[in-house]
C-alpha cells in the first residue's frame, strides 16, 4: 500500500505529464488536494498537541516570520491608515461628519482592513518562504533524510512554522492596527488640526469590544491557515527545481484565497453571534 | 543566522509590545464603557426607548457619566432601562432628576440624558428609579411636519388666489397696485401729511417758545402753580365730599335722613300722596273757577255785572251809599228809641245795660 505522500506525488506526476487532464480530472484533483490538505491539517494538529515540541525552532521561526515581517507590515499599515483617511475625508466632509472620521477609519482598520491586509502581506512574505523552503528540502531529499534519521519532519518543520504563523499573525495585526491608527492621525492633520487626545477619544468612542474580539480571533485562523497551506504546498511538492517555484506560488495564492474565505466565514459567524 | 540570544530578545520585545498595544486598546474601549471604574446601577422606566441599546451612553449635564447596562420589557407599555453610572457622579444626581432619551446629533446613537434636579432633594442611590420623560418620537415630528406642509400648501394656494385677485385689480390691495388715481390721491394725501407735519412743527415751535395756551401751559410756571393749587383745592373738595358722603352714609343731617331714615321717607311718601290728592282737588277747583270765570267773562250772572257793568256798579254804589245812609238813619233812630223812656219802661234789659253792651 502506497503511503499518503507517495500517492500525492503520483497524482502530481500524472498531472504534469498530461496523463490525466480535462475538467473532471481537474475537479477530481481539487477534491483530492483538498482531502490531502485536510489530512495534513489533522496530522499537524495531532503533532501540535504532543508534549515534545521543537520550541527553539518555533522561536526561530517566530522571529523570522514575526519580527522580520514587522517593517513591511508597519510601512504598509502606516500608508494604509494615511491613505484611507485621506480618501474618506472628502465624503465625510460633504456629510459634515468630519468628527466621525477617526472613528470610521479605526473601526474599518480594526474590523477588516488591518487583519486582512496584514494577513495578505504575511502570505506574500512568509507563505512563499515556507513553500519554497520546504519544497526545496523535499527536492533535495532533506525531508527524506530526516525521516530516515528518525526525526519527525512534520513536527520539526511544519508544526513549528504553523505555530509561528498562528501566533505571529495576531501580533502583527495588533502592530498593524496601531501603526495604521498613527497614519490616520497624520492623515487627519494634513488637512486640518486635531490633538492626539481628541483624535484618540473620537476614534475609541466608536470602537467596542465586539469590534476588537472577533477581529483578533480571526487572525489566529488566518495565521494557522497560511502556515498549514504553505507548508502543505512545500511539503508535497514535485521532484525537481520547477516544483519549488510552483510550490511557492501555489502557497501564496492558496493562502490568500483561504484568508478571504476564512474572513467571510468569521464575519458571518460574528453577525450571527453578536 | 543571527545569534540565538539576539533574536530571542528581539522576538520578546516584539511580542511584549504587541501585547501592550492590545491591552491598551482593550483598556481604552473598556474605559469608555466604565469597566474599570466603580459604578452604581440606577433604573429608569420608559414607555418607548426609541431604539436605545445596551452600551449607549448616559449623559448628565452633557457629560458622559455611564452606559446603558441592561434593557428589559416589564409590560406592554413599560421598558426598564438599567443605567450603570460612575459612583463619583452620584452626589450630583438628585432624587428629582429626570431621565429622557436623546440622540448624539442628527444621525448619532441614542443616549439617556439625565436632567439635573435640585440640591434640596436627597441624593440618588443604587437601585433607585429615576423619573422619566417620554422622548420626542421622530415619527410624531414627521406627522406634524406633514400637517404643517399641508397647511403651508393651503396657505400658499390662498396666497396665489389673493395675488391673482390683486393682479387683476380686485379689492383694496388690487386698487393699490393697479389704480393710478389712488396713487394720485395718495400723493395728495402725502403732500397734505407733509403740510400737516410742517404745521405741527410750527405749532410745536410756538408752543416751545411759550406762545398760546399750550405754550403757557408748558412754559408758564404760574399756570402750573395755579393748576397745582386748583388740584390741591380739588383734593380738598373731594375730601370734604368724602366727609359729607360719609355723614350721609351714617344717616347724619337732612340728606342722611333722606337716604337712611325710612320713616321720613314714609312720611314724605304720604305727604306726596296728600299733595297729589290736593292737586287733584285743586284741579277740580281750578276747573270750576275756570267755568265760573268763563261765565263771568261771557257776561252772565251777577258777578259779571259787578265786574264788567259800570252802570250797575254805579247803581250799586249809589244803592250802597243810600243803604249806608239808611243804616245810619236807622241807627240813629234806634238810638233815639233806646233813649226814649217809654221804650225803656217796657224793656226787660233796662236793669242790666252792661250785659247787653257786652253781648
Amino acid at each position: 500500500m502506497l503511503s499518503f505522500s507517495t500517492r500525492v506525488f503520483k497524482q502530481k506526476i500524472m498531472r504534469t505529464t498530461g496523463q490525466d487532464e480535462g475538467f473532471t480530472a481537474q475537479l477530481k484533483d481539487f477534491f483530492v488536494d483538498f482531502g490531502s490538505l485536510a489530512r495534513f491539517t489533522g496530522k499537524v494538529i495531532r503533532e501540535l498537541f504532543k508534549k515534545t515540541t521543537e520550541f527553539r525552532e518555533f522561536l526561530r521561526q517566530a522571529y523570522y516570520v514575526g519580527y522580520k515581517s514587522l517593517p513591511l507590515v508597519g510601512i504598509t499599515a502606516f500608508i494604509l491608515g494615511l491613505v484611507l483617511t485621506l480618501q474618506t475625508r472628502p465624503v465625510m466632509a460633504d456629510l459634515g461628519a468630519e468628527a466621525w472620521l477617526p472613528g470610521m477609519v479605526i473601526v474599518s482598520i480594526i474590523r477588516e482592513i488591518g487583519p486582512v491586509i496584514t494577513a495578505l502581506i504575511f502570505t506574500g512574505r512568509v507563505a512563499s518562504g515556507f513553500g519554497a523552503e520546504l519544497s526545496s528540502m523535499r527536492v533535495t531529499e532533506q525531508i527524506d533524510a530526516m525521516e530516515v534519521s528518525g526525526i519527525n519532519p512534520v513536527k520539526y518543520l511544519v508544526v513549528t512554522r504553523v505555530m509561528a504563523a498562528t501566533l505571529m499573525v495576531p501580533v502583527l495585526v495588533i502592530y498593524s492596527d496601531g501603526i495604521a491608527f498613527i497614519g490616520s492621525f497624520f492623515g487627519v492633520n494634513i488637512q486640518s488640526s486635531i490633538t492626539f487626545q481628541l483624535f484618540l477619544k473620537n476614534a475609541f468612542d466608536s470602537v467596542h469590544f465586539y469590534d476588537i474580539i472577533p477581529a483578533t480571533i480571526k487572525t489566529f485562523f488566518f495565521g494557522f491557515a497560511i502556515g498549514v497551506i504553505s507548508c502543505y504546498k512545500g511539503y508535497y511538492t514535485d521532484r525537481g527545481t520547477a516544483g519549488v517555484g510552483l510550490a511557492a506560488n501555489s502557497a501564496v495564492v492558496s493562502s490568500s484565497l483561504a484568508v478571504f474565505v476564512i474572513d467571510l466565514i468569521v464575519v458571518q459567524l460574528t453577525e450571527l453571534i453578536i | 543566522m543571527q545569534p540565538k540570544k539576539s533574536y530571542n530578545l528581539l522576538l520578546g520585545i516584539f511580542i511584549f509590545f504587541g501585547i501592550v498595544i492590545f491591552a491598551l486598546a482593550i483598556y481604552l474601549v473598556g474605559k469608555k464603557q466604565n469597566l474599570f471604574t466603580s459604578n452604581v446601577k440606577v433604573m429608569a422606566i420608559f414607555t418607548d426607548v426609541s431604539g436605545l441599546t445596551v452600551g449607549n451612553n448616559v449623559r448628565f449635564s452633557g457629560i458622559d457619566v455611564g452606559t446603558v447596562s441592561n434593557i428589559r420589557i416589564l409590560s406592554e407599555n413599560e421598558v426598564r432601562v438599567e443605567l450603570s453610572i460612575q459612583s463619583s457622579v452620584m452626589p450630583f444626581i438628585r432624587k428629582n432628576s429626570v431621565a429622557t432619551i436623546g440622540s448624539e446629533g442628527l444621525m448619532g446613537n441614542k443616549t439617556v440624558t439625565i436632567i439635573p434636579g435640585t440640591m434640596e432633594k436627597r441624593m440618588l442611590t443604587g437601585g433607585d428609579t429615576l423619573t422619566t420623560i417620554q422622548p420626542v418620537n421622530i415619527d410624531e415630528i414627521l406627522i406634524e411636519i406633514q400637517k404643517s406642509s399641508e397647511n403651508i400648501a393651503v396657505v400658499s394656494q390662498n396666497l396665489i388666489d389673493i395675488t391673482d385677485r390683486i393682479k387683476v385689480g380686485e379689492g383694496v390691495f388690487g386698487k393699490i397696485f393697479t389704480d393710478t388715481s389712488l396713487t394720485v390721491s395718495l400723493d395728495k394725501a402725502s403732500r397734505n401729511v407733509v403740510m400737516i407735519t410742517s404745521n405741527l412743527n410750527k405749532i410745536s415751535e410756538r408752543v416751545s417758545q411759550g406762545e398760546g395756551i399750550l405754550g403757557k401751559l408748558l412754559a408758564d410756571t404760574a399756570i402750573s402753580v395755579n393748576l397745582g393749587e386748583a388740584s390741591s383745592n380739588l383734593i380738598f373738595i373731594t375730601e370734604n365730599l368724602e366727609g359729607i358722603t360719609d355723614k350721609i352714609n351714617r344717616g347724619e343731617g337732612i340728606f342722611g335722613k333722606l337716604f337712611t331714615d325710612t320713616t321720613l321717607a314714609q312720611n314724605l311718601y304720604q305727604a306726596g300722596q296728600h299733595i297729589n290728592e290736593s292737586s287733584e282737588e285743586l284741579e277740580i277747583i281750578t276747573r270750576n273757577l275756570n267755568e265760573i270765570t268763563e261765565k263771568i267773562n261771557s257776561g252772565k250772572g251777577l258777578i259779571n255785572k259787578l265786574i264788567a257793568d259800570s252802570a250797575f256798579a254805579d247803581s250799586v254804589d249809589m244803592a250802597v251809599i243810600r243803604l249806608n245812609r239808611g243804616i245810619v238813619s236807622v241807627t240813629e233812630a234806634s238810638e233815639t228809641i233806646k233813649r226814649s223812656r217809654m221804650i225803656r219802661l217796657f224793656s226787660k234789659k233796662k236793669k242790666r245795660p252792661e250785659d247787653n253792651k257786652s253781648k
